[in-house]
């Protein structure tokens, strides 16, 4: 049999090098859809040999744009490994700047990557981002470019560099706050404040009531019935910081508890030879492949169905407000982790407003020598896209000898590639392929919010796409263009 | 649609982690100036299919590459842009000196693919027969900087870079729009080490004393006392003052991503020598009695420590390479 090979390549807006590669029959039926990572650096080898403790400075090389997750959680990691229990001051700026990475990551995937197809559904692909959003709505754009520049006077006072910084120890954190410090976040926070304020009021009016967003809200494509995975707080609260791990299935039962040391107990990962990143999958399901039923995802959805409430007022009254509209939980529509986001996001700024207030902020007890090491050490966090493991080995001289990152766009890796599946099947199949369609498949990567966002942010300021679509046949000829400009898809035929 | 009389400009990814992108929006505003200028004609990481496009293109005026070379399709886009591009930008320690990937430069692919798939968690293995248009890009021997690939005319250093960077860039990017190539080779930063500009330098930089070796998790850090007179090991002395010192004024020492200072070679050796002289200088007796080797064992991690961003530029790897190719 013939196949054709769509591919979208490269897939915008998400992390690193990604290619998605739809594989249709001789009967223009989708038989396959490949989302595949084509970047390697090698991080679990090179850390091994490193002494520990500069482990948060190297792993935070792993995201550039949500490095602060895997710096604090390194952190964490070396808390367990050398017993030190931060002391509360320590871990309480440590969860004060962890929100401030939420928020920050949060902004920049809905306005830049996530809005535009919802905020500017009929424009023009070329004005479909971020320079259309500034004509369209001046307001929302303008008030997000000034969050950037907060956000990163913020992540400034905390960690001397916004990206890759310089903050946690084993123990705590490498420098007191003085009141000027305080103060200069108080103040930033509250003009951030103002700012998710109106967003948020934003996206309850305009959005979330939208047409576009209330069909593919409800679009079964758009739809994985799965497990959920997150880390709970005390009483099952929202809790990005510390707490443990809740599983809970489709039903929203909860089938496990546990705490992160013992997360290998619970998560196994599967390894093939057309993608270097893993998949992930629940060890006493075993791996299942690409089935709907088996699969767990995590992030600003899964968080929010797997706890119960959230510690913070209006985020929590948006939050049953969100419950209610469904009906129950889990939610399973892919689009709602749009609304998770946002819901997350107002969270974390009303978390941030309160905490800078609290007391003991400038104390001088920040970090702990003390304690028994163990050699071993496992840090969970949930990164803004969703639960984030850290697990280092180390020897008698405090050199690594394991080390092992499960990343949330690794621990929905499978998840993706199932709805991109799904959604090819209803999109793609005997159909005619264009821009439109296209953009229907990224927009369900999209929802999950692999990283990198900023490189679409860049190229969206100057109103270009990053790809073109060329129909091959299996000579290599070009039989077909589609799409404008430097719009390219290659779809050529096998050999 | 392009705008006549502007400048095309690409920017094109080898292994990243997305941070220079990141560096580069929170310029903000100031972008615009440049977006007046130039068209980007490419932005993003690519394989087979990408490249196709940047090849029907003719010329690009300004191609910026970030990230380390670790791959078949990484070299490809480095090439690339070399043959295209009037001016190649290197941005970041990734694509100056290698980054922190960089670290994996002495391992070949198959060390690193054996560790990546024996993690604790990899229980579940399959090789499935792929079409070409499925298959992964190859894994190079070894991991280089991009300036080890092609001679690029702006280096912009920094993991990632900073504002002192950042403003070279625009600077650069708004003088070539004028008709302005910058003459030889630029590197951003300022032509001394870092010390120099620590706000921590003790009366005479050429006194200071080491009481022994400490790693970080070992002490409580003085934050405002020169890290070598308490025994941490700063890359201060060896590393380009091309940053506003936001670690150091974090109360963290430098770990040298600006790379190398001006007229050092290998940051390994120069900062070896530089511990050397003075490393208890003071204590001769003790100096004599347990050897100066005792107190260097306490450097647990010497690659990872002297070459967090290097090593793919360090003789180390340059002799490993040589003594491969001799087989």
């Amino acid at each position: 049999m013939a196949y054709q090979f769509v591919s979208i390549d490269p897939v915008t807006r998400v992390e690193g090098e990604v290619r998605a590669v739809i594989v249709i029959d001789d009967k223009g039926e989708v038989k396959d859809a490949y989302y595949q990572t084509l970047e390697i650096r090698g991080f679990e080898a090179f850390c091994k040999g490193r002494a520990v403790e500069e482990l948060p400075r190297i792993t935070s090389a792993v995201c550039g744009v949500c490095s602060w997750a895997h710096h604090v959680a390194s952190g964490k990691t070396l808390d367990v490994l050398f017993g030190r229990e931060p002391p509360p001051t320590a871990k309480k700026l440590r969860e004060i700047a962890y929100f401030m990475q939420i928020i920050d990551s949060h902004l920049l995937h809905f306005i830049v990557m996530a809005l535009p197809d919802f905020a500017l559904p009929n424009a023009p692909p070329e004005l479909r981002n971020i320079a259309g959003l500034l004509r369209e709505d001046p307001k929302v754009a303008t008030l997000f470019l000034k969050s950037r520049s907060i956000i990163k006077d913020i992540e400034e006072v905390f960690g001397g560099k916004p990206i890759h910084t310089a903050f946690v120890l084993p123990g705590g954190i490498s420098r007191r706050f003085t009141k000027e410090d305080i103060e200069k976040i108080d103040k930033l926070t509250k003009e951030l404040y103002n700012i998710v304020d109106y967003i948020v009021d934003y996206f309850n009016k305009k959005i979330l009531k939208s047409e576009i967003f209330q069909k593919y809200l409800y679009d079964d494509a758009y739809m994985l019935r799965t497990y959920y995975m997150g880390i709970v707080g005390e009483s099952d609260t929202l809790n990005f910081y510390d707490g443990e791990l809740k599983i809970i299935d489709s039903s929203g039962r909860e089938v496990a508890r546990f705490d992160a040391m013992e997360y290998t107990k619970y998560i196994a990962e599967h390894m093939t030879n057309w993608a270097y990143s893993k998949f992930p999958y629940l060890k006493w399901l075993g791996w299942k492949g690409f089935n709907e039923e088996y699969l767990v995802r995590v992030g600003p959805l899964a968080r929010l169905n797997v706890i119960d409430r959230i510690p913070s007022e209006r985020a929590q009254e948006e939050y049953e407000h969100m419950v209610d509209v469904f009906g129950d939980k889990p939610i399973h529509n892919t689009m709602a982790y749009h609304w998770a986001r946002i819901i997350e996001t107002l969270h974390s700024i009303e978390r941030m407003r309160d905490m800078i207030q609290e007391t003991d902020l400038l104390s001088n007890d920040i970090l702990n020598l003390e304690g028994e090491p163990r050699y071993e050490g496992v840090g969970v966090i949930e990164a803004p896209r969703g639960v984030l493991i850290h697990h280092y080995k180390a020897n008698e001289e405090l050199l690594a000898t394991h080390v092992n990152i499960i990343t949330p766009t690794t621990l929905n890796n499978a998840a993706i590639n199932t709805e991109l599946k799904k959604v090819a099947k209803k999109i793609l199949s005997k159909k005619v392929i264009n821009d439109d369609t296209l953009n229907k498949l990224e927009m369900s990567i999209r929802a999950y919010d692999p990283c990198n966002s900023c490189a679409t942010h860049y190229m969206d300021l100057n109103g270009r796409k990053l790809f073109t679509v060329l129909i091959v046949d299996s000579n290599g000829h070009i039989l077909n263009k589609i799409g404008y400009k430097s719009q390219e898809v290659v779809i050529g035929c096998p050999k | 649609m392009r705008v006549m009389g502007k400048l095309k400009l690409a920017i094109v990814y080898g292994a990243i982690c997305g941070g220079c992108d990141v560096s580069l929006v929170n310029i903000g505003e100031k972008l615009a100036n440049v977006l007046e200028k130039y068209d980007i004609v490419y932005w993003g990481a690519a394989i087979d299919g990408k490249a196709d496009m940047l090849e029907r293109l003719d010329k690009i005026d300004v191609a910026i590459y970030m990230g380390t070379v670790r791959t078949e399709s990484n070299l490809k886009y480095a090439k690339l842009i070399r043959d295209k591009a009037d001016l190649v930008v290197a941005y970041g320690a990734c694509a100056v000196y290698g980054g922190i990937p960089g670290l994996g430069a002495l391992m070949e692919p198959e060390e690193i693919m054996k560790i990546v798939s024996s993690t604790v968690t990899t229980e579940s293995k399959e090789e499935i027969d792929l079409p070409e248009e499925l298959k992964l890009p190859k894994i190079l021997p070894t991991c280089t900087s991009l300036v080890e690939v092609l001679d690029p005319d702006v280096m912009a250093p920094g993991c990632p870079p900073g504002s002192i960077s950042n403003d070279g860039l625009l600077k650069v990017l708004i003088d070539y729009a004028a008709g302005k190539k910058p003459e030889g080779k630029v590197i951003f930063g300022e032509e001394q080490s870092l010390c120099y500009e620590c706000p921590r330098k003790p009366k005479d930089l050429n006194k200071i004393v080491m009481p022994g070796i400490y790693r970080l998790h070992e002490i409580r850090i003085d934050e405002s006392k020169c890290f070598l007179e308490q025994g941490i090991l700063c890359m201060g002395p060896a590393t380009r003052a091309a940053c506003e010192m936001p670690c150091i004024k974090n109360n963290m020492p430098c770990i040298g991503c600006m790379g190398p200072a001006p007229g050092v070679d290998d940051v390994g050796l120069k900062h070896l020598s530089a511990i050397a002289s003075v490393l208890l200088v003071d204590k001769e007796k003790e100096l004599l009695e347990k050897g100066l080797a005792k107190h260097l064992d306490k450097i647990v991690d010497p690659l990872g420590l002297f070459y967090k961003y290097t090593l793919p530029r360090s003789y180390l790897t340059k002799l490993s390479i040589k003594r491969k190719r001799r087989g």
